[in-house]
């Protein structure tokens, strides 16, 4: 929200700078976002003047010639704007001056000659777009510069109001806090005024006085519509609304100045004089001002006259009964309507206003008096003529009732940890507004004033005295608070072990949004997605319920930018429904392009199933996990079918690695292999959490190695051979590897060449040459019968 | 002269020409090898009468003797000199790269919020997580977030159904843990959290750390203390901090935290909208109406929360311009942390 510093001066004398009031506000909880000067690029040659008269431009009808006083001598302008009228005033820029950085000329319109132009707000840079030049009315004579009415030094403040200030949405809601820090007198504005001592004949129901608690409406009639002074319309530009005409910046303008909102009727549409305000029958429909038409329900509160809906209550008023430039009777509504209401028929219409935004916050009943009043008073100023007559109101009993808080002086010690002198909490108490009924020792009753709908309770005058103390000024302690079971725990220790372990194996960790399209969502995993309900895109649309997509995304995004070499994993959730909502940790990894970059001593190759393999036969390793194997089953049909594998652990399947499969990689355009892994860490956690190594003997006698070169069929899993060694049980073998495999020239077709190294050492003796002959020449004719092959 | 003499001043010249130590075996095998000159002299001895064996003897040992150290002495200047030659003709270039794995990286995010985890962990709090995927009841109404309260503006929200949502922080792990486990409650709980928004400043996925402390007589000083060490354990012991009022429905009072702005050093940027400071997390005391959701005696039990925004925090730290980067997975900056 908007302040004006010289308009927020008008309530009270504040001995101190800008900067340091900014300062105070931002610390004590109305944080200052931003100052800024509107006035300061306004030229000073820029000069209020009368507009005397308006005539046709001989040859252009779009134009008209305006002559117009700058109090000395008169001028005539060219004037392109269509609300160009005589009688207000406007504003001149003469040639010579400046406006928006340009200079301004006389110019030539087909054969008229402007000295200078008449100016709208846009071209002051006071509004985003303006329909037509700027009219005002103002007692500053014609010939007074405009900046010294919008002088240049006025500086305005961006407050941050956070929800639970909302007694802080206007100028008197700030000077209050103000007064409050500083310990200074406020003074409201005069609002006095004459009426005609006589009613209307205006009558006001409420039909539901929980949502509608207070209702006063005032009729003022003999009412001229036009521009109003410029002292009104400045307030309405530095708070960053827009002028309209003088009944409705009033309205606005009082809104700002007192932070109550209300509303004007044309008096002439109200039919009956009648105000009913009443929840809205089930489809029901209004026309609002802005356009729109909204179908309600029984939870929306109406006002209505004797026969339809006149305005949303608390939200808009609707078009019909809207101040035009013939109305020449209102009706001011001044109201209090309940905050739970508004919001939820903001909510439900997703629609908002000034009034609203205050109202669901929260607006005194105390100030409806003030607000009717100081409107009146102000509307006397702009409409000496204007005929007002005595004010309804009709309210519940509820609106006049106090809130009650016990406070205990002790409690306040406790919870901030520093006793703060009962003087100055008195005295704090009272400068914001918060009266002591009854006080002993140890605690008082407090009177809380209606603008604190925050207040509720004792901890809210806790955090009153705190702020006002200066939270700066609190001491700093480390709480008592011990703690048995402390630290990491195994499941965060665990999680880092994975990442540094893929960090130190040169993998890049990334992090996706967890949210992806759903097609791409179903082509990955066949278990029910979980759709967002008001997704921010189309393609954010589904929980993921497989890292795999958003890998591949990001591995595209890379090759696309030159990063061709990818060697990526990502830690996080996915998400399926399966009766209930599943969130899991999983594990992706994606490799692809080169395995190193091209270096001088580096053998670089395109990576493939094995350094995924690899990757993860290293990570399980390093978890101490063992009883781990790779399966041929259950992959899935976006990988290459025969370079995947499946992932058991125990009996547990974990997860899939291998290739994608080329159908994918056609779907993505990719160009370049991809190879990937994705494994479910919740059953790699459960065994992780037992998994610590274990020492076992070894043999301090030397070992032999003995190497055989096998041909046998392609088919044959090598995992076999290796099983078939390790069944024949032979004490004295301690270590079985594949060192070499070699297919096609020199070996037939449909065969392969596998070089087997076994080694042996045996934990009783130094082997001798015979020993190991003996039991080698046992296994090599065991492998040449059981696979049919040869030696090669 | 005789033979002796003879053979020691042949061999002295022999061994001042020798320039490698091929020459120099050859030498030493031609004097004291099995058949060499000196050996053959030795071997004599036994041949001559018994008056003259002593002297001779004598002499023929001493020039043995003589012509092994002389090799020997020779021998450690002649490997020097061609370990010298050998070592000159073997220099590599040194300035080009070494053999390496390639190098690896972790997200700046995870590396932050292990950071800040670290710091809470050597004050005893224990990690907590929960689901991302969250009750609407634990991710607001328990916090004192009834439905269409307007601090829900404050937190634009996924929702998944109408009682489930993308929780919006990591405070429903608060609830959940207060619930399971009576005061005294000091954890720490970071993770995903999830915004309805995404523009310059926000990005619909984002990362917390919160953390919360409840137990008897739990003061607003402790929170600050706590805040301070951890501000100045995470930006370093020089950083000046500030409270300021605020509002969260959860905590009263409530605070906002700033540190003095990193890029300007408090003289006020365009970094920090010349404040000279710059907004790093929230905090207060539990709102005595959340502790009362979960059955605390706020008459015995009082608490303090905390939480932060890691991408913030990340961004201050390592000086990242633009929060979109971090989701965005460019190598190119992945590798630089």
């Amino acid at each position: 929200m908007r302040i004006s510093i010289p308009y927020l001066k008008n309530f009270l004398d504040i001995p101190h700078s800008t900067d340091k009031i900014i300062q105070d506000l931002t610390l004590n909880g109305l944080e200052v976002e931003a100052v800024f000067c509107p006035y300061k690029d306004i030229d000073d040659k820029l000069i209020i003047t009368d507009i005397i008269s308006v005539r046709p431009h001989p040859s252009n009808p779009e134009l008209s010639i305006v002559d117009i006083s700058d109090g000395k001598e008169n001028i005539s302008v060219v004037c392109g704007a269509k609300n160009v009228r005589s009688g207000p005033k406007a504003v001149w820029a003469p040639p010579g001056s400046k406006v928006a950085g340009y200079e301004i000329r006389e110019k030539d319109f087909r054969g008229v000659k402007s000295p200078g132009m008449l100016l709208s707000l846009e071209e002051l840079g006071l509004e985003e777009k303006s329909d037509g030049i700027w009219l005002f009315y103002s007692k500053e004579p014609a010939g007074t510069p405009l900046t010294s009415i919008l002088r240049k030094d006025t500086q305005v403040i961006e407050i941050n109001i956070t929800p639970n200030r909302g007694d802080a949405l206007s100028h008197l809601g700030v000077a209050r806090e103000l007064s409050a820090y500083y310990n200074l007198e406020l003074r409201l504005l005069p609002s006095d005024f004459e009426t005609v001592g006589k009613k209307s004949g205006l009558t006001i129901e409420i039909k539901n006085q929980k949502l509608c608690p207070l209702y006063q409406g005032t009729f003022a009639d003999k009412i001229v519509i036009r521009e109003s002074d410029i002292h009104i319309q400045k307030l309405l530009i530095e708070s960053g609304l827009r002028p309209i005409n003088n009944i409705v910046d009033l309205s606005n303008f009082v809104m700002l100045e007192t932070g109550h909102p209300n509303h004007t009727f044309d008096f002439s549409y109200i039919k009956g004089g009648r105000i009913i305000v009443r929840e809205a029958i089930k489809n029901e429909k209004i026309k609002l001002l802005n356009g729109s038409e909204l179908t309600l329900s029984e939870k929306n509160l109406l006002i209505c006259d004797e026969s339809s809906p006149v305005a949303l209550a608390g939200v808009m008023g609707g078009e019909y009964s809207s101040i035009l430039m013939g109305t020449s009777s209102i009706l001011l509504e001044c109201a209090i309507f309940d905050p739970d209401s508004i919001r939820l028929t903001t909510s439900m219409h997703n629609i908002s206003s000034d009034s609203s935004y205050r109202f669901a916050r929260g607006v005194s009943p105390a100030t409806v008096d003030y607000a009717t009043k100081r409107f009146m008073h102000l509307l006397k100023r702009e409409i000496p003529g204007a005929v007002i007559y005595d004010t309804v109101t009709v309210k519940s009993p509820d609106a006049d009732r106090k809130k009650i808080i016990s406070f205990r002086y002790q409690r306040a010690e406790r919870l901030l940890g520093k006793k703060i002198d009962k003087g100055f909490i008195n005295q704090t108490l009272k400068n914001l507004g918060i009266e002591i009924s009854e006080s002993n020792a140890d605690s008082s009753e407090l009177i809380i004033p209606p603008h604190r709908y925050d207040i509720s309770v004792e901890e809210d005058i806790v955090e009153e005295i705190a702020r006002i103390y200066g939270y700066n000024n609190f001491g700093l302690t480390l709480p008592h608070t011990e703690t048995f079971e402390t630290g990491m725990n195994v499941r965060d220790r665990f999680l880092r072990i994975v990442s540094s372990f893929l960090c130190h194996s040169g993998l890049n960790q990334v992090i996706n949004y967890t949210f992806i399209s759903d097609d791409i969502n179903s082509v990955f995993s066949g278990k029910e997605a979980i759709p967002v309900k008001n997704p921010i895109a189309q393609d954010m649309a589904s929980m993921r319920k497989s890292l795999i997509p958003s890998l591949i995304q990001t591995a595209v995004l890379n090759i696309n930018r030159q990063n061709k070499d990818v060697r990526i994993f990502e830690l996080g959730k996915i998400f399926f429904k399966e009766n209930e909502i599943v969130e899991r940790e999983h594990l992706g990894i994606l490799l692809s392009g080169r395995t190193c970059e091209r270096i001088w001593a580096n053998p670089s190759r395109e990576f493939d199933f094995f350094d995924i393999k690899g990757i993860a036969e290293h990570l399980l390793q390093t978890l101490h996990l063992k009883n781990f194997r790779f399966t041929a089953t259950r992959i899935p049909d976006f990988m290459h079918p025969g370079k995947s594998a499946g992932l058991v652990i125990g009996e547990v399947h974990c997860g899939i690695l291998g290739e994608l499969h080329p159908k994918i990689l056609k779907k993505y355009d990719i160009k370049q292999n991809i190879l990937i892994a994705e494994f479910d860490l919740e059953p790699v956690f459960e065994k992780f959490i037992s998994a610590y190594p274990s020492f076992s003997r070894y043999s301090p006698y030397p070992a032999v190695d003995r190497d055989i070169a096998l041909v046998l069929d392609r088919s044959i899993p090598s995992e076999e051979i290796i099983k078939e060694i390790e069944s024949m049980n032979i004490s004295i073998v301690e270590d079985i590897s594949v060192f070499d495999l070699y297919e096609g020239k020199g070996i037939e077709e449909g065969k392969k060449s596998l070089g087997i190294s076994v080694k042996y050492r045996s934990f009783e003796s130094t082997l001798t040459d015979e020993e190991v002959e003996k039991t080698h020449s046992k296994i090599v004719d065991n492998l040449l019968k059981k696979f049919y092959a040869k030696l090669r | 002269m005789d033979n002796i003499d003879s053979i020691r001043e042949d061999f002295l010249r022999e061994v001042s020409t020798a320039g490698n130590l091929k020459d120099l075996e050859a030498i030493r095998l031609r004097y004291i090898g099995a058949k060499g000159l000196v050996s053959s002299l030795l071997k004599e001895i036994g041949k001559l009468p018994q008056e003259e064996r002593k002297g001779f003897g004598a002499r023929v040992n001493e020039l043995k003797n003589f012509v092994e150290s002389t090799i020997a002495e020779k021998k450690e200047i002649l490997f020097a000199k061609e370990t010298e030659m050998r070592l000159k003709s073997e220099s590599v270039d040194i300035t080009l790269p070494g053999r390496r794995i390639p190098s690896g990286s972790i997200h700046p995010v995870t590396k932050t919020m292990d950071e800040i985890t670290d710091i809470f962990f050597r004050l005893g709090y224990e990690i907590e997580y929960g689901p991302e995927i969250e009750l609407d009841k634990y991710n607001f109404e328990l916090l004192n977030i009834p439905p269409l309260h307007p601090a829900r503006d404050m937190q634009a929200t996924f929702y998944i159904s109408d009682q489930l949502v993308l929780r919006t922080h990591t405070s429903p792990v608060q609830i959940r843990t207060m619930l399971k486990q009576k005061p005294p409650v000091k954890i720490i709980s970071p993770g995903t959290v999830y915004r309805c928004d995404s523009d310059a400043t926000h990005t619909p996925m984002f990362h917390q750390v919160e953390g919360l402390l409840v137990d008897r007589d739990i003061s607003f000083e402790d929170l600050r203390g706590t805040i301070e060490f951890f501000l100045k354990a995470f930006f370093g012991q020089k950083t000046r901090t500030r409270f300021r009022a605020s509002y969260f429905p959860f905590t009263e009072p409530s605070a906002e935290v700033d540190i003095e702005c990193q890029m300007c050093m408090g003289k006020g940027c365009n970094i920090c909208k010349n404040s000279g400071f710059l907004e790093v997390m929230g905090c207060g005391m539990v709102n005595p109406a959340v502790l009362r959701n979960v059955n605390i005696d706020t008459e015995e039990f009082s608490g303090f929360a905390f939480g932060m925004g890691v991408e913030r925090m990340a961004m201050l730290k390592y000086k990242i311009p633009d929060l979109r980067l971090f989701f965005e997975n460019d190598l190119r900056f992945l590798r630089q942390f």
